[in-house]
């Protein structure tokens, strides 16, 4: 049996299809968000709230928070 | 090829343009091949393949149509082969141009035009050396050893483990929040190089490992293109070897933080499971949208849902009709387009919403930062400076990144009306058009 020939419309029909690069990602903006809130953090614990961890007692200057918050402390 | 192309006429692949196969576990009804066309991979159907198979420089267009009438279901006539090549192979630069005098041009996709961000880090070599070393990891003892120890820790994390001391622990620990960070990026190169050593395990090579911007979110990277020629287990296995990797390292910290009593460890390991829930959202190309798209055997689902979508919205296309899918696979891909649709409108949404209240915080939590600069740089304090320039840095890296991303979307939108013009009305000349999303 004689095989049919290929037509037009079939050649037009052939799909092709450009795959693009596959790059797979790991979100970075976690971690690196999390560096500046980290730094943040430390620098408002350390140089505003002045807190120390002495024998798993937390100890806050309870004048640099007042100051901060713009307590007056005279009263 | 220096002449016209005729029945006598000796067709060429150019050079960097290779046949690669079958695509192996495929969703299409009929089967589909791969031709890797420099750093890319194109999709084809048999005949198309076949063809480009044949245009080795020995054989003539004639012969080309002899062969194919032997090897296919259809009479192909040397007529079909030139009307082939013209209307299809060449403008995808997969056969050379006979007309043109020099190297025939490889026509190229662009990368998808919101992820053009990127920096190359690594290069295959140096890429390759530790994932030699790596792949034992995926040998099947190891890997079951080292996933019951995942589940073991995890287990543990979850049940034994105090978040709310572990959290507290850490909030008054100096430096213990930066330190988690650096373990989260560590672990976010460790998860790169659990795809790039899994494609190696599966015969493949990761090509590039760097950095850059996908949508507006800073991201890590590892090129894995080699793996669409792969068996789909295979490409399966280094879709999911980052989440592999990231279950190893939260593993490590939860064993060390077990261990040492450093709280610390386990916030990071913590944050490694978020990132890993993450990662597995398939409506952004994240390692959700691979191991879908190797599960259904859709190599790409977004490059496969255009033609689809614009035949269905009844848009005018010279594109070809798309290959159709099994009866299955098609359900599940319009459920997933579905989905994706209206879930990426309605992220770009958000982010839209709360963009003007990201660009005044950043704003002015960079302001404040810049007033902490003159003030350290005046006393010399040369240590707080670099610290709150890095500030700087990472608190402007999101509200940049999403203005980058509403700039690129603006460009695109713009190029869009700007097709849709009458043509009279336009007045420079259109840019190339570029892939979406």
């Amino acid at each position: 049996m004689s095989k049919p020939h290929l037509t037009i419309a079939e050649i037009e029909a052939c799909s092709a299809v450009e795959l693009p690069e596959r790059n797979l990602y790991a979100v970075a903006v976690g971690a690196g968000g999390l560096v500046g809130v980290g730094i943040a953090v430390d620098h408002t614990l350390n140089d505003v709230l002045d807190v120390n961890v002495e024998n798993n007692n937390i100890c806050v200057n309870v004048a640099a928070v007042a100051a901060a918050a713009g307590c007056d402390q005279s009263q | 090829m220096g002449e016209a192309l005729t029945g006598t006429a000796v067709p060429l692949r150019p050079l960097g343009v290779e046949p690669e196969g079958r695509l192996r576990g495929s969703g299409f009804e009929e089967s589909q091949w791969l031709v890797r066309r420099d750093r890319q991979f194109v999709q084809l159907d048999e005949l198309l393949y076949r063809v480009v198979d044949l245009a080795d420089g020995t054989r003539s267009v004639d012969e080309i149509a002899r062969e194919l009438s032997a090897s296919t279901q259809w009479e192909v006539a040397p007529e079909d082969v030139l009307l082939i090549a013209r209307a299809r192979l060449i403008p995808l630069g997969l056969i050379a141009d006979p007309d043109s005098l020099g190297e025939a041009p490889i026509a190229r996709s662009s990368p998808p035009v919101l992820a053009n961000a990127r920096l190359r880090v690594l290069g295959p070599q140096a890429i390759d050396r530790p994932a030699r070393v790596l792949q034992h990891l995926y040998r099947k003892p190891v890997l079951v050893a080292a996933l019951a120890a995942g589940a073991i820790s995890q287990l543990w994390l979850f049940t034994r483990g105090d978040p709310n001391a572990a959290i507290q622990q850490v909030i008054v620990q100096p430096l213990s929040l930066p330190l988690i960070a650096a373990l989260l990026i560590l672990a976010g190169v460790f998860h790169e190089f659990g795809h790039a050593t899994a494609l190696r395990y599966g015969g493949g090579r990761a090509r590039a490992m760097g950095a850059g911007l996908y949508l507006f979110i800073p991201v890590f990277y590892t090129d894995l293109t080699d793996s669409y020629r792969l068996r789909r287990g295979a490409r399966i296995r280094a879709d999911l070897g980052g989440l592999y990797f990231h279950l190893i390292a939260a593993a490590a910290f939860i064993g060390g933080g077990a261990v040492t009593g450093n709280e610390f460890l386990l916030v990071a390991a913590f944050l490694i499971d978020l990132d890993i829930a993450r990662q597995l959202v398939p409506f952004i190309r994240l390692d959700g949208y691979w191991v879908l798209a190797d599960l259904t055997g859709i190599p790409d689902l977004f490059a496969h849902a255009r033609p689809r979508l614009m035949r269905y919205l009844g848009r005018a296309s010279s594109d070809p009709a798309p290959a159709p899918l099994r009866r299955g696979v098609g359900r599940i891909f319009a459920v997933y387009i579905a989905l994706a649709l209206p879930a990426i409108a309605g992220l770009i949404g958000y982010m839209a919403w709360h963009a003007p209240t990201l660009f005044s915080r950043t704003a002015q939590a960079v302001s404040a930062r810049v007033d902490l600069v003159d003030a350290t740089v005046a006393r010399g304090d040369w240590t707080s400076t670099a610290l709150a320039v890095l500030e700087i840095m990472l608190l402007a890296l999101p509200g940049a990144a999403l203005a980058f991303f509403f700039a690129v979307l603006a460009r695109g939108v713009s190029r869009v009306a700007w097709r849709r013009m009458p043509a009279a009305s336009r007045t420079t000349p259109p840019e190339p058009r570029r892939a979406d999303v």
